[in-house]
Order: C-alpha cells, then structure tokens, then sequence
C-alpha cells in the first residue's frame, strides 16, 4: 500500500506557495515539497494540520493506492 | 519456513565470514612475522613521506574550501528568485548542501594539515604553517557562517547563530519532523559508516602491535573514541 496525495493541486486551488503552506502547518518549504513528490510521509499531526488548511477531511488530501509503498 | 530458511542463510554467511578473516589475519600475520624488518621498513618510509610533505597537507583542505566558496558564489544570482520558483529553491538548497559539504570535510582536514605540518616542521617553517592555517581558517569559518546565513534566507523557521557554541542544538530544535528523520537517517548512516572503519583500524593495530610495529597509546586513542561513539549511540538508544 502506498501513500499518495493531492497536495499539489490543493495548494494550488488556494493560491498557496510551498513556504506559505509550510508556515501555516508549522513545516518547512523543503518538507511540503517532499510531501508533494511523495519522498516523504506526514505524521498524522502533520496531516491533520494540512488538512485543516484546506479546510477538507484527510481522506481528500492522503490516500492510499494497492502500489508498493516506498 | 521462509524465515528459517533465511536465518540458516546468514548463519552460514555469518560463520563463512569469520573463517575468512581468520584465514586473511593467519596470511597477514604470517607475511607480516616473515617480513618483520621489510613491514618496519614500509612503516617508516611511509612515515617519513606524511612528514617530508609538510605545509602540502595544506593543499587538499584548500581545494575544498575554494569549490565551497564556488559554490556559494553560485547561489548569489538564485537566492533572489527562491521566493517564487520552486524549482530555484530546490536548486538553492541542493548547491547550499554541497557547500556545507566542503565546509564540513574542510574541519578535520584543516586539523590533518596543521598537526602534521607542525610536527614535521623546522623552524622556519613553523611560521608558513602558522600563516596558512590563520588564512584557512578564516576562509573556513567565514564560508560556514555565511553558508548557513544563505541557508537561513531560503528556510527563515531556522534558528541558531554558526559562532555560538549552542548552534546545533538550537538548529535541531528549529527542525521539522521530516528534518529530523532525516537527521536519524544521516546518523544511522555515519554510526555505521565510523563503526567499520573503527574496526578494520583496530584490527590492523593488533596485527601490528604483535611485531611492535604500533605504539599501545593508539590502542588507547582509537579504542576510546570507539567507545565513546558505542556507548553514546547505546545510552541514547535505552534512554529513549
């Protein structure tokens, strides 16, 4: 199972930049892009915050697919 | 099945490797008690050329520190752009990363050169290693702290300043979780990395310490520091 995410296209639709949604989460801009990329998995508190961000249930930003996790 | 299959595996692995360094250290010792007078001998040229080069030590540390201050100078036109384009950032960050690379291979290289430069020096040449170290530090020193200034820019969460003595400790703190792992990832890394080196070091010197070719105060030294880094990382992992 692996994690996948719609962080990317969230962050877009809200008109945010990596630092912006970094700041607001309490995470640098290099971890939100690694997110992004799928490099690295939040910690639930970290994708709750996200997900608060977006105002969205975590489900819609984190997902998991049948593919082999990294 | 397929567990036990495995652990009989490494068991073998395991058993095949210790045969093979007893029959590797039975070699050594043997070409090395048959060979006593020639092995002292390498020894000691091998001794008197770290010596002859003298203030050339130097040289290696030099050329780190001159491709850090390349690379830094290569992050003045990016970093104005790392506000909007994300890919800039990333290049930033990469370039940053090697030039904190240099500037952390250049300490103990600087080390290196000034205690054998000293060491071997006359006394006219004291003052040449004097001089160069007094020029490599500063480059060193000034490329670490404006690396990390460069560093703050593009990630403004990070808090520590390079001169004071607490600056590690308050960078980890300014750290994310994604940093952190990162952290243990790189140390897991280097524990390993110093673990092996620690003991193919110590093995060579007992080898060596059985014809006198090695002084007992280096048993000492590296068995100590081997110590520490064992029992630091073990308190550490029981503490947690």
């Amino acid at each position: 199972m692996g994690l996948q995410n719609r962080l990317k296209e969230l962050r877009a639709k809200q008109g945010l930049n990596q630092q912006q949604l970094g700041s607001l989460v309490g995470a640098s801009r290099q971890t939100i892009s690694l997110i992004e990329r799928g490099d690295y998995n939040p910690s639930i508190t970290l994708a709750l915050r996200i997900s608060q961000v977006f105002q969205v249930p975590v489900e819609q930003v984190f997902y998991l697919t049948e593919e082999e996790g990294k | 099945m397929k567990r036990e299959k495995q652990s009989g595996k490494s068991t073998a692995k395991f058993l095949g490797t210790i045969l093979l360094c007893a029959l590797l250290g039975g070699v050594a010792g043997y070409c090395a008690a048959a060979n006593g007078d020639a092995l002292e001998n390498v020894l000691n040229q091998g001794k008197m050329l770290v010596q002859q080069l003298g203030i050339w030590w130097f040289l290696p540390g030099f050329v780190i520190l001159f491709l850090g201050w390349v690379l830094y100078g290569k992050t003045k036109k990016l970093i104005a752009q790392t506000g909007e384009d994300d890919e800039v950032f990333q290049r930033c960050n990469r370039i940053l990363g090697r030039c904190m690379l240099c500037s952390g291979g250049a300490t103990p290289l600087f080390f290196i050169a000034i205690t054998i430069s000293f060491y071997s020096a006359e006394t006219q040449n004291i003052l040449w290693s004097m001089g160069l170290a007094i020029v490599y530090l500063t480059l060193l020193i000034v490329l670490e702290v404006k690396a990390v200034q460069r560093t703050k820019f593009i990630f403004p969460e990070k808090q520590g300043d390079p001169l004071s003595s607490r600056f590690q400790k308050d960078w980890y703190q300014s750290c994310d979780e994604a940093e952190r792992q990162k952290m243990g990832q790189c140390s897991y890394r280097a524990f390993q990395a110093t673990g092996k080196g620690f003991l193919l070091v110590m093995v060579g010197m007992c080898l060596l310490s059985c014809f006198q070719l090695v002084q007992p105060v280096w048993a000492l030294v590296v068995g100590g520091l081997w110590l520490l880094q064992q029992m630091t990382y073990l308190w550490y992992a029981n503490k947690v």
